[in-house]
């Protein structure tokens, strides 16, 4: 007893010699292929990482989708509940023209009681002095 | 149900990167089924395997467009119809349509495996077979020769699955039709 594929295949055996011929020429035509292929081995290697790249990935695309779905949702959530306080002093961080006015006068006002042109040093090493820290140090010292 | 195909490791991923032993691997294995497929279509020695031969060289060049390498089989045998329905076309002959009719019908993908035919009535087999219309062959001998699923037989046919339903229920209908009368004759 034989299956119809048995039948089938039997039939045509007496083919085989021709189809081996054919095969040939065939591969032939897959070595012709590989030699126009743009630099044999850059592709193999780009064509190697693209199959170990679909490997990787191929299992379970509906995982990684979902994994990237739920990284864009978390990233959104993240920009649309972001501090309003902290964006409100990002907001107002330029000073006003009466705020620069005012630093400006300070400014000549230091260089007027040090009565020298005020120099970036200068003013750093003399700011501590001036600063109410360094009087409570004083204090502390005192005490 | 697992094809033919898809049961075996065929080293479908080492040929699309040109391995010519791959290749090699993959003809060997589906040449003689193809060929018997394209033959019990075209009816011509030299026809059928040209058109294998168009079918491999075709599948050289656009392995790249499979996207899954499990369906490697019914890719090429899908080459295979497109070939052999141009082969017709040339010849101004239609693929004639068989009276299909798409009402509910049992699914007739019982494994091929099952239906044993005996060695002397193999000849009347291959006689009933080429009685019946293309169609229903094409169907049959995909489904005899390498147990492809219905969606693979569709897709190859490029018909619906309800389509192949129909031509392989009326297709062995006709086939056993055939050998009980020859059986009673």
């Amino acid at each position: 007893m034989n299956t119809p594929r048995e039948i089938l295949l039997k039939r045509h055996r007496t083919i085989k010699p021709q189809l081996e011929r054919l095969r040939h020429e065939a591969l032939r035509e897959v070595t012709e292929t590989n030699r126009q292929s743009a630099p044999a081995a850059q592709l193999t290697l780009v064509a190697a990482l693209r199959l170990r790249w679909r490997e990787f990935l191929w299992p379970c695309p509906q995982a990684w989708a979902s994994l990237a779905a739920v990284w864009l949702l978390i990233l959104t959530i993240n920009l649309t509940t972001r501090d309003p306080q902290a964006r409100t002093i990002a907001q107002a961080a330029p000073p006003s023209p009466e705020v620069r006015e005012l630093l400006r006068q300070q400014e000549r006002l230091y260089a007027e009681l040090l009565g020298a042109t005020p120099t970036r040093v200068a003013t750093q090493t003399k700011a501590p002095a001036l600063s109410p820290r360094s009087q409570r140090r004083d204090e502390i010292a005192i005490v | 149900m697992l094809a033919v195909a898809e049961s075996e490791q065929l080293p479908v991923a080492v040929a699309r990167m040109g391995q010519p032993e791959a290749w090699n691997t993959l003809f060997q294995r589906y040449e003689l089924p193809l060929y018997a497929y394209v033959f019990e279509l075209v009816r011509s020695e030299a026809t059928s395997l040209d058109i294998v031969q168009e079918t491999f060289i075709a599948a050289v060049r656009h392995i790249g467009g499979l996207r899954n390498d499990d369906r490697f089989g019914s890719w090429l045998f899908g080459i295979a119809h497109q070939k052999c329905i141009q082969h017709w076309r040339q010849r101004d002959r239609e693929l004639p349509a068989d009276d299909e009719q798409l009402a509910a019908l049992p699914d007739d993908m019982d494994n091929p495996r099952e239906l044993l035919i005996r060695e002397e009535e193999a000849a009347e087999f291959m006689q009933a077979l080429a009685q019946l219309p293309a169609p229903q062959r094409s169907a049959l001998l995909l489904h005899f020769l390498e147990d492809f699923p219905l969606e693979e037989i569709a897709r190859i046919a490029g018909v619906s699955v309800g389509t192949v339903k129909s031509r392989l229920h009326y297709g062995k209908k006709a086939l056993r039709g055939i050998l009980m009368e020859r059986d009673r004759a």
